[in-house]
């Protein structure tokens, strides 16, 4: 996990290209809501890569739907907040002005490509609507021209034929690369990619990861990358965000996150990660299970997991904002002690064996 | 479609895909972790109540259920006494919903009625479960041939176009409220069958039964101890309907007059006297009764049925 | 594909003949004597009554053993009349030829009314889950699986044609008067509005249980992720899957659909195939029964067979 290279900084100082303030979203089942979105904030700059990280459950997947209102419609999901993009709230534009972004401006890679696409149109098909819908006047030659050229350039062999074939004549990863075709489809400023690898196996994911770089490098689309995986972020990501419970408990450059965690939930996703850049003895899990959404811990969600808060009232009765720390302006953390954070290293570095931030090696 | 089309209902793959639900359901009652102290019998009560219809529709078969039992006792005259000067009287305050063409009370045949509707239902969609639930059983458990040929007997008897063919049976066996039962039985219970072997399949994979296993437990007895457990909700629910679409189909035969033998009373032989326009249009307290009360009797079963349907069902949020 | 059909037409042979042998027996179960039934009564008695009897068994093949019986009747079958009919003493095929098309045009009206209807509604309903539209289509629904069919034909006799004397109460076109158009309309129109009501019912409660399925699937979030407008989602996507389960019960549901006309055929004298089947059965017609059971046998393997190859057609993962 190198962190530590030097990364282009493409988006200093860049104006964002989507701010997200307040968000919430709430599911209603039965009889209890479930809070999967609690106050969310953060931008997104042009030409980036901002990964999203947390366990299952976190709320990933609902912050990035509810920014394109793709969640089911109210009263089971209602979501509040704003999502500023081109100057506009997406969550209060009409649903024609909406649907003329959807797809065009902002794409979705969806996390199982296996489900995400219809099975009883052909691939071709199914990116040429992509076109289509955006631009009802052009000719079918030209759909198809384009379509093929897509499917080029995510490396789908015989693009000719492919074109024709349904979704189960693809294997996963070429469905994958469809996916992703059909996200390039109009050249969008943002690409949303919803775990895009989680469904393939190891040597595809590598591939997958390497073609959303490209695609980057090309495009200069501005894409959220959500995962479980710290190691894809540490590979790909400009900046991260980490979810727990529904909010973000600390964001900031991928190498001043990996390098020094201010928040104990980010420390110990770290100590679960497999690696190979560092002699850890063994994998430290987080104990304990996520919490319930519908009625999160009082206080900071984490505090039953948490090591750090060594059972002081303040973590179980406030909640922590999101705040700065570890010193950078761009890094934050939502700790009520995160200057005690360089101990709790310490103390993790003696069960495994080793200094689980990256670049702090002795 | 016998009852499922012609006399309403729902066909197989209707019941199967309403009932998809609980074909992954065995995990969860067997395994289910974490679930609240709560019994899954209570949460389903619980879950049942909240059903109005369905409420409604079992208040309405309680009553009806006592009604027919205590026929005898509360009706008002004998259903079967010829009376020829009372020939086809509308209703009046002696006779409440009139007298037929030989003059017997219609209020009193139709509590006679409901007996011969009820019974038939109960009794045929009852059997229909339980052949359902042995041939199931032994399928699912068994596997192999037994199961080969199971499915083949499904598939045939599914394949028949039931009505002729059971108007046929009846025919050959001589109409009577046994003859109907069995006939229906005999075809009705292919649908209970799948669902049972299904449930029975994924149960018999999971670790509880394999634990049981090795401690050395007959085969005979897992299969009735542990199967039974998940295989009894979704089993009821296709009963209850069965049992709806017996009375349609029971009345149907009846009002072909394949139905049980005169003077005894039944819902569908008295429908059978409005196939003559003159008792049609002239005398309506005599087929309008017994039609509403069919509906009303299947109306209530399905939706109980629907009721308990959304009770069992574990895809919905606890 | 050509193969997977021959295949199982060639499968269905031995199918078949199992039905004919044990409908054939059946037949030959049924209580009474077709011969009694049909000779004059005053035949019945006096000299020379058994000997008439024995004559008449012996016209109608009926002396002869069961199995010997049986292959007279393949041959029939194979030479294409199908026997003759003992009351009516014509061919079976004509007495069915006679039929078919009343039958055909009654369940095929009362088919594509109920799929006009049920769609939409099934759909609108999927749409806005918990409406006052949902539940209406729902209670309706039920209402419709709930009533027995021909006391719903009672009742639009009992309104229609005894009070409001709008349509004719039965037969397929006036008595003594040549068949127009016009007229087999309107005798039409009363039975294959009862039957399509009681089928919309359970096609409601299918489109919209199936439609819900497939709104729930991954392909449609990203359909509307491209932008698709609501009503392209709908129609080129979701319906396009939820109709494939919708076509293959439609297909397989035919010949029960055929059989189910007895009840409906009775209640509006609609001249039919099951009107024929009924009376043949009280009338001990052993030729003709077992006719239209073989005719039913077959066309239940029939539209299996089609039902797989629709299925196959509409939904581009199954090969066969
Ligand atoms: N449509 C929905 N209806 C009800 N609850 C939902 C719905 N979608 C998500 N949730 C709930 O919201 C919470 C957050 O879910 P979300 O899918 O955003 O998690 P995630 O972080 O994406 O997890 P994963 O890594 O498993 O994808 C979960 O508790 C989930 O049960
Ligand atoms: S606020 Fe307290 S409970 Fe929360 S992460 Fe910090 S120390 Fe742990
Ligand atoms: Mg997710």
């Amino acid at each position: 996990m190198d962190v530590t290279a030097d990364r282009p900084s493409l988006t200093k100082g860049a104006d964002p290209i989507l701010s997200v303030r307040n968000l919430e979203t709430t599911f209603a089942v039965r009889n209890s809501t479930i809070k999967a979105v609690r106050d969310v904030s953060f931008d997104l700059r042009p030409g980036e890569i901002l990964g999203v990280v947390g366990e299952s459950g976190s709320g990933k997947s609902a912050t990035v739907n509810s920014l394109l209102r793709l969640l089911p419609p109210p009263p089971t999901a209602v979501t509040t907040g704003s999502v500023v993009y081109g100057g506009e709230d997406l969550l209060t534009v009409p649903a024609r002005r909406l649907r003329a972004i959807r797809g065009k401006e902002i794409s979705m890679i969806f996390q199982d490509p296996s489900t995400s696409f219809n099975p009883v149109q052909t691939i071709g098909w199914q990116i040429a609507e992509a076109i289509k819908v955006h631009d009802r006047r052009i000719s079918r030659t030209a759909v198809r021209a384009r379509v093929i050229e897509l499917l080029t350039m995510v490396g789908v062999p015989s693009p000719q034929v492919r074109f024709g074939q349904f979704p189960h004549e693809y294997s996963g990863g070429m469905r994958q690369r469809a996916m992703i075709a059909m996200a390039l489809a109009n050249s969008p400023k943002i690409i949303i990619a919803d775990e895009p690898t989680t469904a393939l196996d190891v040597t595809i994911q590598a591939q997958i990861l390497d073609l959303l770089e490209k695609v980057r490098t090309e495009t200069q689309a501005a894409t959220i990358l959500i995962t479980h995986d710290l190691g894809i972020i540490a590979e790909v990501a400009d900046r991260v965000l980490v979810m727990y419970a529904g909010k973000i408990v600390e964001s900031g450059q991928v190498r001043e996150v990996f390098t020094d965690p201010q928040h104990p939930y980010t420390l110990g996703l770290l100590a679960s990660l497999p690696r190979i850049d560092t002699a850890m003895e063994e994998l430290l899990s987080i104990p304990g299970q996520p919490p319930s959404m519908s009625s999160p811990p009082s206080g900071c969600a984490f505090h039953v997991r948490c090591k750090l808060t060594q059972g002081r009232d303040r973590c179980r009765q406030e909640q922590p904002a999101l705040t700065a720390a570890g010193g950078s302006g761009s890094h934050l953390a939502a700790c009520h002690f995160s200057d005690e954070m360089e101990s709790e290293a310490i103390s993790i570095a003696a069960i495994v064996g080793t200094d689980v931030r990256a670049g702090t090696r002795p | 479609m016998t009852g499922e089309a012609i006399g309403g209902g729902m066909g197989a793959d209707e019941a199967a895909a309403m009932l998809g639900g609980h074909l992954a359901g065995p995990e969860e009652t067997i395994a289910g972790p974490g679930l609240p102290s709560q019994s899954p019998t209570r949460i389903a009560l619980a879950r049942f109540r909240r059903h109005r219809l369905a409420v409604a529709g079992l208040t309405v078969l309680v009553v009806l259920v006592v009604l027919a039992l205590l026929a005898p006792l509360i009706a008002p005259f004998d259903p079967n006494a010829v009376d020829l000067a009372q020939y086809r009287r509308p209703p009046t305050g002696v006779h409440w919903l009139g007298t037929d063409e030989a003059g017997r009370d219609v209020l009193s045949r139709l509590m006679f009625g409901a007996r011969v509707s009820l019974t038939v239902g109960v009794v045929a969609a009852v059997s229909a479960g339980l052949i359902g639930l042995v041939l199931g059983l032994l399928a699912g458990f068994l596997g192999g041939w037994v199961d080969a040929l199971v499915m083949r007997l499904t598939e045939v008897v599914l394949s028949f176009p039931s009505l002729v063919v059971i108007i046929l049976l009846v025919a050959v066996i001589g109409p009577s409220i046994t003859s109907i039962v069995a006939v229906i039985a005999l075809f009705e219970w292919p649908i209970g069958c799948r669902i049972v072997r299904q449930i029975t399949r994924v149960t018999k994979e999971t670790g509880f039964v394999l634990a049981a296993r090795s401690v050395g437990a007959s085969n005979l007895r897992l299969m009735t101890r542990h199967t039974m457990g998940s295989v009894i909700s979704p089993l009821t629910v296709v009963v209850t309907l069965l049992s709806a679409q017996a009375i349609l189909l029971e009345a149907a035969l009846s009002f072909l007059g394949l139905g049980v033998n005169p003077p005894q009373a039944s819902w569908g032989g008295m429908l059978r006297s409005a196939q003559s326009l003159t008792v049609l249009s002239d005398f309506p307290w005599l087929w309008l009764p017994p039609g509403i009360a069919i509906a009303i009797t299947v109306l209530s079963i399905n939706f109980v049925g629907d009721g308990l349907r959304d009770a069992f069902d574990p895809r919905q949020e606890m | 594909m050509l193969g997977f059909v021959l295949r199982r037409l060639i499968i269905a042979i031995p199918v078949l003949l199992g039905i004919l042998v044990i409908a054939f027996v059946f037949v030959h179960l049924l209580p009474g004597d077709p011969v009694r039934l049909l000779v004059d009564p005053s035949q019945l008695s006096g000299a020379g009554s058994t000997q008439y009897l024995a004559q008449k068994r012996i016209e109608l093949g009926l002396d002869k053993p069961l199995p010997v019986q049986w292959v007279l009747w393949m041959r029939e079958v194979l030479t294409g009349n199908l026997g003759f009919s003992f009351q009516q003493r014509v061919p079976v095929l004509q007495l069915i030829q006679e039929r078919v098309g009343s039958t055909v045009l009654l369940t095929a009206t009362a088919v594509v009314l109920a799929v006009v209807v049920a769609i939409p509604v099934g759909v609108l309903a999927s749409l806005k889950q918990n409406s006052v539209l949902d539940y209406l289509a729902g209670a309706t629904s039920m209402l419709a699986i709930s009533i027995p069919v021909f006391f719903l034909g009672l009742l639009a006799i009992y309104v229609f044609a005894l009070q409001l004397n709008v349509l004719p109460s039965g037969g397929r076109q006036t008595l003594g008067v040549p068949p127009t158009l016009s007229d087999t309309v309107q005798h039409l129109i009363m039975p294959a509005a009862v039957l399509a009501a009681v089928l919309t019912g359970p096609y409601v409660r299918y489109v919209r249980q199936s439609m819900l399925d497939v709104l729930r699937q991954d392909y449609i979030t990203t359909a509307v992720a491209k932008g698709a407008s609501p009503f392209r989602v709908v129609l080129r996507h979701a319906l396009r899957n939820a109709l494939i389960p919708l076509t293959t019960v439609l297909a397989v549901q035919i010949p029960a659909l055929l059989a189910g006309t007895v009840v409906i055929e009775t209640v509006f004298a609609w001249p039919g195939l099951g009107l024929l089947v009924f009376q043949s059965i009280e009338g001990l017609d052993y030729p003709v029964i077992l006719s239209v059971v073989m005719m039913s046998a077959v066309l239940v393997q029939l539209c299996n067979l089609v039902a797989d190859v629709l299925a196959a057609v509409l939904d581009p993962r199954i090969r066969l």
